[in-house]
């Protein structure tokens, strides 16, 4: 493994019913943003939960800073923040939720916390239950954030937030990776959004990957990211 | 070690600053100082009784649920805590808070010896461990129709009422810790968010698309096609519908062939609580729509957060039919259970067997309610319950059959109220049906245990 790499994967092989998710081999440097993409069913959840060690693999070695984040979940999480929509949470108010929370992480950052809730506009006596999509959205990206991890893991975060909110997302991963250390892959449809930021891309399609590298390299001049997939036959 | 001791402290943190969860604990903690006893001593041979210390058991047993009233299977997921770790830590802190709250009530209150005050204690925690470590297992990992779930569950029960006859005083713990290592050995160090009968991992199932081609029946057909063939629609469940049927054949063997035949009390119980999984499988699974509903809350919840109105919700089914054929569901089940209790216990008699039947047929409408979505880990209702099942086992402990029969219909009522303004509030029901819904509240659920009682004298 690279000094700079944080994520690294060789030979991956991740079953589920008939479906199978294959990535021979793939990494995740400091500083880098990462856009994955590719149509519903390509594999995206997959891989990213898989990276998360919420999933486990089939066969193949995932590395998060130099551990299986299946077999070692409390050392990998305390650096690694995941964010999907679908992320189930204590049903609290928002306050005593990011309190709770907190008591996990040293790392805890309670300014940026609060930059953030201010910045998304929620309201801290607000119950989780009682937010709307998008705020259930913002909530857990906060929460993925507020820790400050090298590493992290975004899954549809752009899912049910407005325009204002999506930018106020675009801005907040810009400034993790303000930090040289972190790196931060995010999983999207949004492909205006993600081509904006990433760097790099992993196209993936059926489970396979269909283009890897950095973003400039792939997406020609004058060309958009939308205009790419669909000549690479990944648009579903 | 360090992440097992961060989540208790955690824990014990935000449960000792918060009122409500305060509140609940200490109520938790009284009613479980009450039944410690009888659960040390081996479980008692009392329906009432063990009615409750299993309600209790399962209460506790929800208390982080409760508490964080946590949305979803496997709540915050990302926290940085292994599963195995997670659950025994939850576990040890229920268990510390009971064990804690109990030696303080014994010193402050009891009049027993310390050293036999610590026994007691020391022993109900060792026989509640396994049963907390399982519904732990259950809740988070599932799927909760399983065989081996129940089999767990019932040969616990046996095995705890079976030894509690035999004088061998060291059986019970050394099955205990038998039954813990079984259920440590199965807890899993991780599993996946998602559980593997989720819609979204479901969704590469080869069996996938057969579920999705029904064949085509009036929606209301085709309710009570499945409300009927549901819950045997797998082998597991064909296989509980057939003991669930040889029971019924047996108990009627029982109330009509040999009305006088008398079971010692012991041998009546084993039997009840062989057949108490069967009833828990069928009554937990109208519609055999188990699988659509979140599996956090397993065989032994009292809730669910899709339930059955949301999942019958995009048919064009009208609510009311839902809610009278679960109502219908669960009343049946009750009966049967009552049916059964009548049959085993040859002392339910005359106003003891109609008070009984009430107050199953109120438990029965209650289990119906809850699992419309109405009451979702409401910690109020929760403490309303153990006062009311309090107040039951008392009337009952006292003989007092009218201050019984008037305990469960206020209790009920209550219930019912509550769950009917909940339901207002909701505002996903019409009008009318609430008014509908207070008049069988006020009419049926309320009174049945009081009418029950003026019948039987």
């Amino acid at each position: 493994m690279k000094n700079k790499d944080l994520i690294e994967v060789e030979a991956l092989r991740v079953s589920r019913g008939s479906f199978v998710l294959e990535l021979p081999s793939w990494s995740l440097h400091a500083g880098q943003i990462v856009g994955l993409v590719g149509p519903n069913g390509a594999g995206k959840t997959t891989l990213i939960e898989t990276l998360a060690g919420l999933d486990p693999k089939s066969d193949g070695r995932v590395s998060v800073f130099g551990m299986d984040p299946w077999a070692h979940p409390d050392k990998v999480r305390l650096q690694l923040g995941f964010m999907s929509d679908d992320l189930p949470l204590f049903a609290l108010p928002i306050r005593r939720l990011l309190k709770l929370v907190s008591g996990y992480y040293p790392t805890w950052d309670e300014e940026l916390v609060w930059t953030l809730v201010d910045r998304f506009k929620l309201d801290p006596d607000k119950k989780v239950q009682d937010l709307s999509k998008g705020q259930g959205t913002r909530i857990r990206l906060i929460l993925a954030m507020a820790f400050r991890p090298r590493v992290l893991l975004l899954d549809e975060p752009a899912s049910g937030l407005d325009l204002k909110g999506r930018i106020d997302l675009l801005k907040s991963v810009l400034d993790v990776v303000q930090d040289p250390g972190r790196a931060v892959m995010v999983s999207s449809h949004m492909l205006g959004d993600v081509e904006r930021i990433a760097d790099a891309l992993l196209v993936l399609n059926d489970g396979r990957v269909v283009k890897e590298g950095p973003t400039d390299t792939l997406v020609k001049d004058g060309q958009t990211l939308e205009e790419a997939m669909l000549a690479w036959g990944s648009a579903g | 070690m360090k992440a097992f001791f961060t989540h208790v402290k955690i824990r014990a943190k935000d449960a000792f600053t918060h009122k409500r969860q305060l509140v609940f604990l200490f109520v938790s903690g009284f009613m479980f100082t009450h039944f410690w006893k009888g659960l040390s001593a081996g479980f008692p041979a009392d329906f009432f009784e063990i009615f409750i210390v299993l309600f209790a058991i399962t209460v506790i047993v929800h208390l982080e649920v409760l508490i964080y009233q946590s949305l979803g299977p496997t709540p915050m997921p990302t926290l940085p805590i292994g599963r195995k770790t997670r659950m025994l830590a939850d576990t040890f802190f229920i268990l510390a808070f009971l064990a804690g709250f109990r030696l303080a009530a014994g010193v402050l209150w009891l009049d027993s010896p310390f050293s036999i005050l610590v026994h007691d204690t020391a022993m109900g925690a060792v026989l509640i461990t396994p049963l907390l470590l399982w519904v732990m297992h259950l809740k988070w990992q599932g799927p909760p129709s399983s065989l081996e779930h129940i089999l767990f569950i019932a040969i616990y029960l046996l095995t705890y009422v079976g030894f509690g006859s035999v004088d061998l005083p060291w059986l019970r713990p050394v099955s205990a810790l038998l039954f813990s290592a079984w259920a440590l050995f199965r807890i899993p160090r991780h599993s996946a968010w998602r559980h593997p009968k989720s819609p979204s991992t479901r969704r590469h199932s080869s069996r996938r698309h057969s579920r999705l081609s029904r064949t085509i029946l009036p929606p209301r057909q085709r309710l009570m096609r499945d409300w009927l063939t549901g819950p045997f629609s797998d082998g597991t469940s064909l296989m509980f519908g057939a003991l669930a049927l040889a029971s019924i054949l047996g108990v009627s063997v029982f109330l009509f062939a040999m009305p006088r035949f008398s079971l010692e009390l012991d041998a009546g119980l084993v039997m009840l609580l062989a057949t108490a999984p069967i009833l828990l499988f069928m009554g937990t699974n109208p519609f055999g729509i188990l699988t659509r509903m979140d599996h956090h809350f397993a065989a032994f919840s009292f809730s669910n957060q899709w339930g059955y109105l949301n999942a019958w919700g995009a048919m064009p089914v009208s609510r009311q039919s839902v809610l009278r054929l679960v109502y219908f569901h669960y009343l049946a089940l009750m009966l049967f259970g009552w049916a059964l209790l009548a049959g085993v216990f040859y002392w339910v008699m005359g106003s003891q067997a109609l008070v009984m039947m009430a107050l199953l047929a109120s438990i029965a409408l209650l289990l119906a309610s809850l699992r419309f979505n109405l009451i979702i880990g409401d910690v109020k209702w929760m403490v309303m319950c153990m006062v009311g099942l309090t107040l039951v086992y008392s009337s009952l402990k006292m003989n007092v059959h009218l201050a019984l029969a008037i305990a469960v219909g206020i209790f009920i009522g209550i219930i019912q109220i509550v769950q009917v303004l909940r339901t207002q509030q909701r505002n996903w029901v019409k009008r009318n049906w609430v008014k509908e819904k207070l008049g069988q509240t006020l009419t049926l659920d309320t009174y049945i245990p009081v009418v029950s009682f003026y019948l039987a004298h």
